[in-house]
């Protein structure tokens, strides 16, 4: 029985705008079935999920044509309440899919949406987080959990509703890999005991491999490029999925030479750092050395602190022991000599942007940090650095109506543009696909090369790691270890 | 007092402030300090947590009370032999008042049982009571948000004076689409601001609540018309 | 806050999401205006501390009623925010709520002046001047403003009145026309009207 099938969907965000998001997008899902649903960013993939549960044109957007049923119920003919009883929804940005402050109260939510007798609610709440082993986080309060506890929180809640089908839209994009796999574990039960069907969205295929009944590969607009893809039949499909920056194992073409440390960029001695001046120790007894000419990886599971680390250096945090930077103890140099040699990019680069033009978020920089340029001399630079960045077409845009790639390239160009020599980032794979993430490491690379930099990353994906950096180290409880060196 | 129903508790609160606006009697300001203050006694407030109240409420009672000492309407008030004096302690004790009846309010109600108690006694719409309450635990995330835009107007070497805006521009930025997030988060959670919805927590009002209601407000009425003016 | 069906959530949060911002900044002012109050106090002049950033409690209603661009935004945006400074444990408690009544009305004065067809600095302005009005009309009724001398009355309607009209009059129309340079208003009414439709 089908349990989603959606005809001939025509989908665009504005009334006035011609181009279309989804452009006569098909798609049909059997009952009880795991489908991970690929595409490189900006297919469309997201918004198909969104029209197929029927979150969109409800919430924005215009559905100029097509139909669509869930388990043989028009979706415009059901209210959003009974809609959730057959399909229910997790998001990607694991922030932003609550209402209430603890997962008790959102699920006591989600059952009274559903009308559900008063005197059952909090014995339901329980037994739904019994199933997700997630009942010591009832009375906690959302916004302490990590992304992975914020996610399966999120799962619980889906499943108060007992749908028959639960759409994940990029589950995975802020956990590790350890956790990654126990969500999928409970996906799988869930699936088994009850039916449910699961359709996933996602960039990796290798976290469904083992679990996963057909993979769909998206291409344009929304529309299906290939489908029927298995585990079994997947190596025929490397070229397409290279083609389409799906990340499939060995993506990332690994360089064969590490390349030499240089001199030392920042030293730790015996650090702990603390969350405030009287709280939790958070990291404890590192000492170790990055050093220019290099591309370090930072791998860690995720909230374990890698954040903190990166502040930390930026002097955001308060830490007991020595950090040096460039020889010069870090407790001693002033915030503005600091930021002249070290930058970082945000795991959302979006929170970083200070203008409203890609252009001008360059030349502004330019002015703060080198001031000995005129006016003309900086529009020149600007123009040249957004060339070799390939930004150049899009100057007139405004930077946060790029994609996920290109805002990172352009947040790493203006976190350069200074002459920093060291730059920190922060989970360069969030939120883009393998394409991007290539361009984005390769030039890193080039820029190490060829002007010395000490570039350190941060990332759960130890391919990616493997890959780019030149050293390794990794966050294994509260302490800092070596990996690869 | 956390026991009595927060619409009644608020609407209370509300008539016997504007009682006091119309009123320019000090024994009425007193007698809601003093009422106040044995009410929160009564239902074991915190009192550091009052102070932590009384900070800005003395600022401003000082404010208005020298404001009034100095630059008072002689036109106004000439009938009193010190009558600058006067002014000013009464219009302290009127911003005393007015912050007692606050803090009485702020001390003895949880946040989401207000919205829940709105929802069922004053006809809130679910979707705006929702809709406060998930903007309202947004605030963690928000206060992350302002810190990110914060450290990266620093890092890119800019100097904010306390009063720019740009940083507030840069979180709105981010925030917008918030909005959309959270709406389809709630939707696909079933929620409908117009459906049937059942209720864990329905916040009634019983007998004492009423006696809260009639006393508080009669007691203040009467002294009201008892004691319009400043006695001479 | 009649007719639900005329409401989407997605507008009600989004509202209410600026309501809360603005809020915490007008928090985050206070300070300042505390310390201006404490300074001023000794002189007699401690009412006008909070004057200059009274501006910023009229945000949330112009700023959304700017860029939603629809009758009844600017009070529903004020009640909404007095509800959460209530939440938030705002000393005065719940008659805030009258307050951001008053103001809403006077921002929706400002704009309905405009009969909410033109949306530009006069109708900002005027939504900032109503905003003053009321709300001057209203803490003078409360802390009774006819009892203290005329030049400090209008000292405080005046500081008020510039206050308003930089954060508002000028400060909202700047912020919603620079979020649309930013392309993310796109959904809202504001931004529709500069879109690009080749985009």
């Amino acid at each position: 029985m089908k349990f989603l099938e959606v005809k001939n969907l025509n989908f665009r965000y504005f009334q006035q705008s011609k181009h279309l998001i989804l452009d006569n997008a098909s798609l049909s899902i059997e009952q009880g079935t795991i489908t991970v649903i690929l595409g490189s960013s900006g297919c469309g993939k997201s918004t198909l999920a969104a029209v197929c549960a029927g979150l969109y044109p409800d919430n924005g957007g215009e559905l100029l044509s097509g139909t669509r049923t869930i388990a043989g119920h028009d979706v415009d003919s059901m209210t959003p309440t009974e809609r959730s009883r057959y399909l229910s929804y997790t998001f990607q940005n694991p922030d932003l899919q609550f209402c209430m402050d603890t997962l008790r109260k959102e699920l006591i939510f989600c059952l009274e949406n559903h009308n559900y007798p008063r005197e059952h609610m909090e014995n339901m709440a329980e037994e739904i987080a019994r199933r997700f082993s997630m009942e010591s986080f009832l009375d906690r309060q959302l916004s302490t959990l990590s992304g992975g506890e914020k996610q399966k929180a999120a799962l619980c809640c889906a499943l108060a509703s007992q749908p028959r089908g639960i759409l994940l839209d990029e589950p995975f994009s802020n956990i590790d890999p350890q956790t990654s796999s126990q969500i999928i574990d409970l996906l799988k039960r869930q699936n088994q005991e009850h039916k449910t069907t699961i359709i996933a969205i996602d960039h990796h295929p290798e976290h469904w491999l083992d679990t996963a009944d057909e993979f769909i590969l998206l291409g344009e607009k929304g529309c299906i490029l290939k489908r029927g893809i298995t585990k079994e039949n997947m190596t025929n499909f490397r070229e397409l999925f290279q083609e389409k920056g799906i990340v499939y194992p060995g993506i990332f073409s690994s360089f064969s030479n590490a390349l030499k440390a240089g001199k030392t960029a920042i030293s730790l001695e015996n650090v702990s750092i603390r969350q405030g001046e009287k709280q939790d120790i958070l990291l404890k007894h590192l000492s170790h050395t990055f050093s220019y000419g290099q591309i370090t990886a930072v791998i860690s599971p995720s909230g374990a602190g890698k954040t903190t680390l990166f502040h930390t250096f930026l002097k955001q945090k308060h830490f007991d022991g020595s950090i040096k930077l460039d020889g010069k103890e870090l407790k001693k140099i002033k915030e503005r000599d600091l930021f002249r040699s070290i930058g970082i990019v945000f795991q959302n680069p979006s929170e970083q942007f200070t203008t409203t033009n890609v252009f001008t978020e360059i030349t502004e920089t330019l002015k703060i940090w080198r001031q000995e340029l005129s006016e003309q001399e900086r529009q020149k630079e600007a123009e040249q650095l957004l060339k070799e960045y390939s930004l150049w077409s899009y100057k007139n845009y405004s930077p946060y109506m790029l994609s996920q790639g290109q805002q990172r390239r352009l947040a790493v160009l203006s976190m350069l543009c200074g002459g920093q020599k060291i730059l920190l980032l922060d989970e360069p794979t969030y939120g883009q696909d393998g394409r991007s993430t290539i361009t984005i490491m390769e030039q890193l690379r080039k820029k190490v090369m060829f002007e010395n930099l000490c570039v350190i990353f941060s990332t759960h994906d130890h391919q990616l790691a493997n890959a780019y950096a030149d050293t390794i180290c990794a966050i294994k409880g509260k302490e800092l270890v070596n990996v690869k060196s | 007092m956390s026991k009595v129903n927060p619409s009644i508790k608020a609407v209370t609160v509300l008539i016997c402030g504007l009682f006091i606006s119309f009123s320019y009697s000090p024994y009425l300001n007193g007698y809601v300090i003093i009422t106040c203050l044995i009410l929160m006694a009564g239902s074991g407030v915190k009192w550091t947590s009052a102070g932590k109240i009384l900070i800005p409420a003395t600022l401003a009672a000082a404010s208005l009370f020298f404001s009034a000492l100095f630059h008072t309407n002689p036109d106004q008030i000439a009938a009193s032999s010190t009558p600058s004096v006067h002014n000013a302690v009464q219009l302290e004790l009127r911003i005393y008042a007015y912050s007692a009846l606050g803090m009485l309010f702020a001390l003895t109600t949880d946040s989401e049982e207000f919205i829940y108690s709105l929802m069922h006694q004053l006809k809130l719409p679910p979707k705006f009571a929702y809709g406060v309450l998930a903007a309202y635990h947004l605030l963690p995330a928000m206060k992350r948000e302002y810190a990110s835009v914060r450290l990266a107007y620093k890092i890119k070497g800019y100097h904010l004076s306390p009063f720019s805006l740009r940083p507030v521009f840069s979180m709105l930025v981010n925030t917008m689409h918030w909005s959309e997030n959270v709406a389809m988060a709630m939707e696909s959670k079933g929620f409908d601001g117009d459906g049937p919805r059942s209720y864990f927590l329905i916040p009634e009002v019983r007998w004492f609540d009423k006696l809260f209601f009639i006393g508080y407000t009669g007691g203040t009425a009467v002294l009201l018309f008892l004691f319009p003016h400043f006695p001479v | 806050m009649k007719s639900t069906n005329s409401w989407k959530l997605k507008d009600i949060l989004m509202i209410a999401i600026s309501a809360m911002l603005f809020g915490v900044v007008y928090l985050g002012m206070v300070y300042t205006g505390s310390y201006l109050t404490a300074i001023l106090t000794p002189f007699g002049l401690g009412v006008l501390g909070y004057e200059p950033i009274y501006g910023i409690w009229f945000m949330a209603g112009v700023y959304t009623t700017y860029v939603i661009q629809k009758p009844g935004v600017g009070i529903i945006a004020e009640m909404l925010a007095a509800l959460l400074e209530v939440l938030m444990g705002n000393f005065f408690g719940p008659v805030v709520f009258i307050s951001g009544f008053i103001q809403g009305l006077g921002s929706e004065l400002g704009f309905a002046v405009f009969k909410y067809k033109r949306f530009g600095y006069s109708s900002t302005i005027a939504a900032a001047v109503g905003c003053t009005v009321l709300s001057f009309i209203w803490t003078g009724f409360r802390s009774a403003y006819w009892t203290l001398s005329p030049a400090l009355v209008l000292s405080i309607f005046l500081i008020r009145l510039i206050s308003s009209i930089l954060f508002c009059g000028f400060g909202c129309k700047l912020l919603g026309d620079a979020l649309t340079k930013a392309g993310v208003l796109k959904a809202y009414a504001l931004g529709q009207k500069s879109l690009n439709p080749d985009e």
